[in-house]
């Protein structure tokens, strides 16, 4: 009876690590395509609007972008390195879209410092990374892109010696207007992989 | 003298577990905190928090025991254990929507859960195996995938906490730094776990009970 209790036991307790080891192919990525899409998916709900102004000074309006694609990304010009970092990943993506498709695409860069950032340092700032458009620089009164963040679920505060912490993720909008995908900043390293997924939305709407 | 100091000194030990639990679940609450500081926060609910807390128990009555018993089985332990450090540290292995699964529960509650039930088998009251060479060696294996990923944070030329772990933009610490100080945090926080197998090994819990 002992020895039952014993294998029995033993049985039990091999049972964890089996059913991990079993489970393991499918837990990893080990057998996903290769064309799967590298953005996180962003929970269904209503896009937010995203109403401030170019740096034209004409207005900007999500819902008239319809047709394109619009990568949304808040940060601000003096951001030491993700932000141009981020800016500067899109760029090579963009650059690795055919000329039909990279013209459907829009990044909307929106400062979350209107006050330092007056229009033309921002759109001096986006010119550095690529021409206008695709790359747009959204302004407004403080309120407004307070309002605007908030809306985009950004969160950022005022730092030392005029630096900010903010979240730092491109938010991708499809040509009809949905939010689908999400990249952080290490999901935007790879401009083939991004890429892909700009093609992906671009040719499924 | 260590009669009445003993029942007082788990009291502490227990208040200070629950200060630890309540300031390090505040701190998972930080929407703009660096990742350095949300490591230290779940690893002190993983690794400094259970150990107070479970030295606050008492032995078990023989209901509870058999209770414990069953919830406490070593091998159930270290697989949790060993399977949540990988997940939480490298979600980016698994597959997305496993991933965003993990990242949409308590990861907080999960590592206070399994590092609750790995320091189980080390604590007086909740241990489950009686051989020290077993249980040092249990604990000295669930602290090397921890300790193995701290090293990679550490290491690596590029940033690897994504997309489950936002990267923050923050003005004062670029994110490979960021992720080089979580490695560190992570590597401070697996050093009590493998103390805690050398002093199992070495019997030094037997020779303090034996003194007193």
């Amino acid at each position: 009876m002992r020895g039952v209790g014993i294998t029995r036991r033993a049985v039990l307790s091999a049972l964890p690590p089996v059913a991990l080891i079993t489970l393991s192919p499918v837990a990893l990525q080990w057998g996903r395509s290769g064309g799967a899409l590298i953005g996180t998916p962003v929970p269904s709900g209503p896009t937010p609007p995203l109403a401030l102004s170019k740096t034209d000074g004409r207005p900007f309006d999500l819902a008239a972008e319809h047709g394109r694609l619009v990568l949304v990304y808040f940060g601000y010009t003096r951001c030491p390195d993700v932000c141009p970092t981020t800016l500067a990943d899109l760029a090579s993506a963009l650059a690795h879209l055919s000329s039909e498709e990279a013209t459907r695409v829009r990044v909307a860069f929106v400062s979350l410092d209107p006050t330092a950032d007056p229009a033309p340092a921002l759109q001096g700032y986006l010119g550095s990374f690529g021409p206008s458009p695709p790359f747009v620089g959204l302004t407004g009164s403080p309120a407004a892109v307070a309002r605007a963040a908030a809306a985009w679920d950004v969160t950022w505060r005022k730092a030392e010696g005029g630096f900010f912490d903010h979240s730092s993720f491109v938010t991708a909008v499809d040509p009809g207007g949905i939010r689908r995908l999400r990249y952080g900043y290490a999901q935007t390293q790879d401009p083939v992989a991004l890429a892909h997924d700009l093609s992906v939305l671009l040719h499924d709407a | 003298m260590p009669e009445r100091a003993l029942p007082s000194l788990r009291r502490a030990a227990g208040a200070t577990g629950i200060a630890v639990t309540v300031v390090a679940s505040l701190g998972l609450r930080d929407p703009l905190a660096s990742m350095a500081s949300y490591t230290a926060a779940l690893m002190a609910l993983n690794q400094i928090a259970p150990p107070l807390l479970l030295l606050a128990l008492d032995r078990p009555g023989p209901r509870a025991a058999r209770f414990l018993a069953a919830t406490l089985d070593p091998i159930l332990a270290f697989t949790a254990f060993c399977t949540l450090s990988v997940a939480v540290s490298l979600p980016g292995i698994f597959e997305p929507t496993l991933a965003n699964a993990l990242y949409a529960a308590p990861l907080g509650l999960l590592e206070l859960g399994t590092g609750l039930m790995m320091w189980a088998q080390a604590m007086p009251a909740t241990r489950q195996v009686r051989s020290a060479w077993r249980v040092a060696l249990l604990l000295w294996v669930a602290s090397v995938p921890m300790t193995a990923v701290a090293v990679v944070w550490m290491l690596s030329p590029d940033v690897l906490y994504t997309p489950y772990l936002d990267v923050i933009c923050r003005w004062d610490v670029p994110p490979l730094v960021d992720q080089k100080w979580s490695g560190f945090a992570m590597f401070l926080a697996g050093i009590p776990m493998q103390l805690a197998a050398v002093w199992l090994l070495l019997g030094l819990s037997r020779a303090r009970r034996d003194a007193i």
